[in-house]
């Protein structure tokens, strides 16, 4: 959840918009991490995190300017944050996947040989994988950033009852998952 | 509290176990037009409700760690986001300047129109027929204003005559009165029609730079003859007005009145008609007779 406080993100950003890049820097930095990680979640993989998160920020620098204080500065950012990760993965969704990549894919990952916090990050990317983009979004908006419902609605564009829907699928498909690994855990242990 | 609450199927019971986490049961009890209390039956009535509920709680927690990020990779990232937002603010203050550029070229190349079509529009109307010399040395430049127009920002450029003088600029008496007279064919008026017999306009706020053509010095064959006009009245200021006398000396009638600048000094000429010739009388800006000519 963000930390920030939203007055404080609200002066921060005016002050950006009028050319203070200082405060520009600070406002970016208080959220950075979490639109990273919507962008992650919403793309399920490293490397196009990385690039949505560049043009996430590239995006909040330039139209800073724009952001007319109405609502909270973070609802606007994860709504430019959401945006650019949706726009990558449908970019991505066009682009030719290689034949490597798809023999890589399939095979599935060693988990002995991996410790629990990245076997974990694997679980979460696998499973919400099994979802489109936009449910992750939901999902992303509401567990990551905290926002209620109502906000997601706004910033997805759908009424409150699909993001709860859509939150609902994205954590049943998650704990699908790991109650599978805890099952054929408990199967391995003698 | 409802025993005989029907069980849930398993997706609705994931999205009502996963809004009451998120503590929204409520709304989704306001949404389908039921008690909450009647959805929560509905969940304790499913087999194996705590357990999934558990799960998804389990899930939650996960999705809600947030994802590694290298603070080097992050650092650079928002280094090159700040360098993007002052590109753009330096393009945007360049494109205002340019735009505020173009305003004020335009409203300099108005008012420059402007000032020229005033000059034009000053130039015609104060040369009546005469030919618009480009330059008449004896006569003084000066870019005094109107008095109607004072207060008014536009300059009279050099050469645009004053709309008093309205004859143009003379070095011969002869060739003013000349000039008086064939004006006076086309603007002869009586006296009753002007403000009260009065010089229409002030002496001495222009001259002219209308000339007459250049053999005109040759016709110059007056002697002037100076008297005191006794009719005239100085208003005592720098711009007298006199008034006009309602007769000639020979009795004749007062036709027309006009101004014009004579050796580089405003002058006020009064033509009267008489059965034979017309009278012109040529007086100063202090109201004083320099010249009374007979022309036929």
């Amino acid at each position: 959840m963000p930390d920030a406080d939203p007055d404080h993100d609200t002066a921060l950003a005016r002050r950006a918009a009028a050319g203070d890049t200082a405060a520009l820097d600070q406002v970016l930095g208080n959220h950075m991490a979490l639109v990273h990680g919507v962008c992650r979640r919403v793309l399920g993989n490293a490397d196009d995190a990385l690039d949505a998160t560049q043009e996430a920020l590239l995006a909040i620098a330039r139209k800073i300017g724009t952001f007319d204080g109405r609502s909270k500065f973070s609802t606007w950012a994860y709504r430019v944050a959401t945006n650019a990760a949706l726009d990558e993965a449908r970019r991505r969704n066009r682009r030719p996947v290689p034949t490597d990549d798809v023999a890589e894919s399939a095979r599935a990952p060693d988990r002995a040989s991996l410790d629990t916090g990245v076997a974990d990050r694997l679980d979460v990317d696998a499973a919400l994988e099994q979802l489109p983009p936009e449910y992750r979004a939901a999902v992303a908006l509401r567990d990551l950033v905290g926002m209620d419902y109502a906000e997601i609605a706004d910033v997805l564009g759908i009424p409150a009852g699909t993001v709860r829907s859509r939150i609902s699928r994205g954590r049943a498909a998650l704990a699908d998952l790991l109650g599978n690994r805890e099952t054929s855990s408990e199967h391995q242990t003698p | 509290m409802n025993d005989t609450a029907p069980p849930l199927e398993p997706e609705e019971l994931d999205e009502l176990l996963s809004a009451e986490l998120d503590s929204e049961l409520d709304a989704v009890a306001r949404e389908r037009h039921v008690p909450t209390e009647t959805l929560v039956a509905r969940i304790r009535a499913t087999p194996g409700a705590a357990e999934r509920r558990a799960a998804l709680a389990a899930a939650r927690d996960v999705l809600a760690e947030t994802p590694d990020f290298d603070d080097l990779v992050s650092a650079r990232i928002r280094a090159k986001a700040v360098r993007a937002a002052e590109a753009e603010q330096t393009a945007r203050r360049k494109a205002r300047a340019r735009r505020r550029n173009r305003v004020f070229t335009g409203a300099i190349g108005i008012a420059a129109a402007a000032v020229v079509a005033v000059a034009i529009a000053a130039s015609l109307s104060g040369h009546g027929n005469h030919t618009v010399a480009a330059s008449a040395p004896e006569s003084p430049r000066r870019t005094a204003a109107h008095p109607a127009a004072t207060g008014s920002s536009l300059v009279v450029p050099p050469n645009a005559p004053a709309p008093e003088a309205r004859l143009g600029t003379f070095t011969s008496l002869r060739l003013l009165a000349l000039a008086a007279v064939d004006e006076s064919a086309t603007h002869k008026y009586s006296v009753a029609g002007t403000s009260s017999g009065r010089v229409p306009s002030a002496l001495g706020s222009g001259s002219a730079s209308a000339a007459l053509p250049a053999n005109s010095a040759s016709r110059d064959q007056d002697g002037l003859s100076q008297k005191t006009a006794p009719a005239f009245t100085g208003n005592g200021k720098a711009l007298p007005t006199c008034s006009a006398p309602s007769r000639a000396p020979t009795g004749d009638p007062l036709v027309f009145t006009t101004s014009a600048t004579y050796q580089g000094q405003p002058v006020v000429v009064f033509v009267f008609e008489g059965t034979r010739a017309r009278t012109v009388e040529i007086v100063d800006r202090a109201c004083r007779v320099l010249n009374v000519q007979s022309i036929g």
